[in-house]
């Protein structure tokens, strides 16, 4: 074996590559970003596993006995008791599933806190699962219960969750889908919009299209319209084999994934952000398209806006979804109104929002597509 | 009179260079100029050679004039349309064909030749009156159906000559029209130009080719460097000695001068 002639071909191999920036770029953008997005998913996963510090806990207690209403609850944060009466129990109920109260905590009438001759005074304690800011409050409120039983039970404390199957399995999809359905739709963009421009100014058909007396903005707008629908087409057979396939794959009925129902309005308002998604995303890889040189190159441009997809969606989930500036930065916006639609806490204005922004958006992108079309540099440059 | 169809005043293009491109033509000038006011006309039925070295400047003249670059300097009226100003009705009067254009591969010349019609808003009996001459004269009837990917080459140059045609242009421009064919379809090609001129069409294409513009062109206009170093009547030219000889007499003479 001649160690010098494989040297010879390592060398080579090695001066192909690392001359090459795009490839140099390739090899060490995965880390970065892979750095930048742990980090933003982790800081942001914190603050939502966490309520804000300066939040202040509602929470409503009936027949709560003297010691609990002096407890020092400041130690775990900003409570804020109501006292109440048990006949409005369906009003507190309510407003838990509303995230409007954190808890509802019932103390029998006349409750002693002892055990009385085996028999142990039931304490109700009602939260939703489905609230970051009640899942606190709860877990203080059953600490703080259980240390009043230190040494020996003296009463049973009754967890009661109110958030129905649908709201779990709203909140698990909410969590999932966006991120999901953005991939499947930016999938099914760059699979085609290299292909159509890049492609086509590789093989040198596209020239032949600027050399017809075809307006170049009708080029353009003809070309986003039919990938928008054929990525559509792809995105939306994707997005129903999930709908179908995901509650198998999370544990289905176990779950409660299985009994997700949403209404006719649900689904359009889903259509509109995907609709209008998808012209944002096409408009993005016909942009990358037609600043490459080939087919190869495009794939290489298009490589971060995946990730980016990912990031957005990804991001998406951890946001609180009623702050209307998230809805005007485009795609961030379809994922956080995908994820109200999947959660059923929907709010029709930011999805118009949202529609509205990504049009405008898509919009824009044409024209800048139409003024790239128009550039001799980007359009006939070796 | 003879009509110039095609009137070119001081046309001039100027490329910039990139680094990568300073470093591969060995140079430091940020720019080179492509096209150096470059004036010439061009007559009703008559075939105009522009020929001249690789990098003179006679493809990016072309492209100017099919209005796929704009000019930096100058104009040009085709028909009486400005190629800055109506864009758009010169390309409705104009075939362009160079060889780096090429059809999409993934169709076939049929639907290709319909596409383009529908471009150029060709009534469909229009069409396929002009499809069925243009297929049957370059032999492409036989593969109409078949995709341009699975055709040879020179059955694809065919195939794009036919395309450039759809809209049965008054002016064609050709850059290079024979250049990578074999014998057998460069002779097509170049008889196809001399029976579009004795159909009464404007030919102008660009070469390098010598015997190409004694065989066929009326006229030549000779570029070096971007600029038009002679011009006149072919046959006139080569009266005393034969065009390569002229040429290469002028390009001595240019390049001594220069230096």
């Amino acid at each position: 074996m001649k160690f010098s002639t494989i040297w010879t071909v390592i060398r080579k191999e090695f001066a192909r590559f690392f001359k090459d920036r795009r490839l140099v770029t390739a090899l060490f953008l995965p880390g970065i970003l892979i750095y930048v997005i742990y980090s933003l998913l982790g800081g942001v996963m914190t603050d939502m596993l966490e309520a804000p510090e300066d939040y202040q806990y509602t929470v409503c207690t009936v027949n709560a006995p003297e010691w609990f209403n002096e407890t020092a609850f400041s130690d775990f944060g900003d409570f804020l008791f109501e006292a109440g009466a048990e006949e409005n129990e369906q009003e507190y109920l309510d407003r838990l599933r509303e995230e409007t109260l954190d808890a509802y905590l019932v103390f029998p009438d006349g409750f002693t806190g002892e055990a009385n001759g085996g028999v142990y005074e039931e304490v109700k304690l009602y939260t939703n699962s489905v609230s970051t800011t009640s899942t606190t409050a709860g877990q203080v409120l059953s600490s703080v219960l259980s240390v009043m039983q230190y040494g020996a039970p003296k009463f049973l404390v009754t967890p009661s969750d109110v958030a129905t199957e649908q709201d779990f399995s709203g909140m698990m999809f909410s969590m999932i889908a966006p991120m999901l359905v953005l991939m499947l739709l930016f999938s099914g963009c760059i699979s085609i919009a290299p292909e159509s421009i890049a492609g086509e100014k590789e093989r040198g058909s596209f020239a032949t299209l600027l050399v017809t007396p075809v307006k170049r903005s009708h080029i353009a707008i003809g070309k986003i319209v039919a990938l928008s629908a054929i990525s559509l087409l792809s995105g939306v057979c994707s997005f129903i084999g999930v709908v179908l396939s995901l509650p198998k794959l999370m544990g289905g009925d176990a779950l409660g994934l299985g009994s997700v129902s949403y209404a006719f309005t649900d689904y359009l308002l889903l259509l509109a952000v995907v609709l209008s998604s998808v012209l944002v995303m096409v408009a993005l890889a016909s942009i990358a398209s037609a600043l490459a040189k080939s087919v190869k190159e495009a794939t290489g441009f298009i490589g971060p806006l995946t990730i980016l997809m990912m990031l957005v969606g990804l991001v998406s989930s951890f946001l609180d979804g009623n702050a209307w500036y998230f809805y005007l930065i485009p795609l961030l916006n379809s994922a956080t109104a995908m994820s109200g639609i999947f959660s059923f806490a929907a709010q029709p204005w930011f999805v118009l929002i949202t529609v509205a922004v990504n049009l405008a958006v898509a919009f824009g992108l044409s024209w800048l597509l139409t003024k790239m079309f128009d550039s001799e540099k980007i359009m006939f440059s070796k | 009179m003879e009509e110039n169809i095609l009137e070119v005043k001081a046309l001039r293009k100027v490329f910039k260079l990139s680094k990568k491109q300073q470093r591969l033509e060995k140079t430091n000038a940020a720019q080179r100029v492509a096209v150096d006011g470059l004036s010439f006309n061009v007559k009703r039925g008559e075939i105009y050679g522009l020929l001249g070295p690789n990098g003179a400047g006679k493809t990016t003249t072309l492209r100017m004039l099919s209005t796929l670059v704009k000019p930096d300097e100058g104009d040009a009226e085709l028909f009486g349309f400005s190629i800055l100003k109506d864009a758009e009705k010169v390309r409705q009067k104009i075939g362009f064909l160079t060889s780096e254009l090429k059809p999409d591969e993934f169709f076939t010349p049929d639907y290709l030749f319909d596409f383009y019609s529908e471009l150029y808003n060709i009534p469909t009996h229009v069409r396929d009156e002009r499809k069925k001459e243009l297929f049957s004269r370059f032999g492409i009837e036989k593969f109409a159906q078949t995709k341009i990917a699975e055709l040879s080459t020179g059955m694809k140059q065919k195939v794009s000559i036919a395309i450039s045609l759809v809209n049965d242009p008054d002016l064609i421009i050709f850059d290079e029209p024979t250049n990578g064919l074999d014998v057998l379809t460069a002779k097509t090609v170049t008889d196809f130009l001399s029976e579009l001129r004795s159909r009464g069409k404007t030919v102008l294409l660009s070469t390098h080719i010598f015997s190409l513009v004694e065989k066929i062109c009326d006229r030549v206009g000779v570029i070096i460097d971007g600029k038009m170093a002679l011009e006149g009547d072919v046959k006139e030219l080569t009266a005393e000695k034969d065009l390569e000889e002229v040429f290469f007499d002028l390009y001595a003479r240019i390049a001594g001068g220069e230096q």
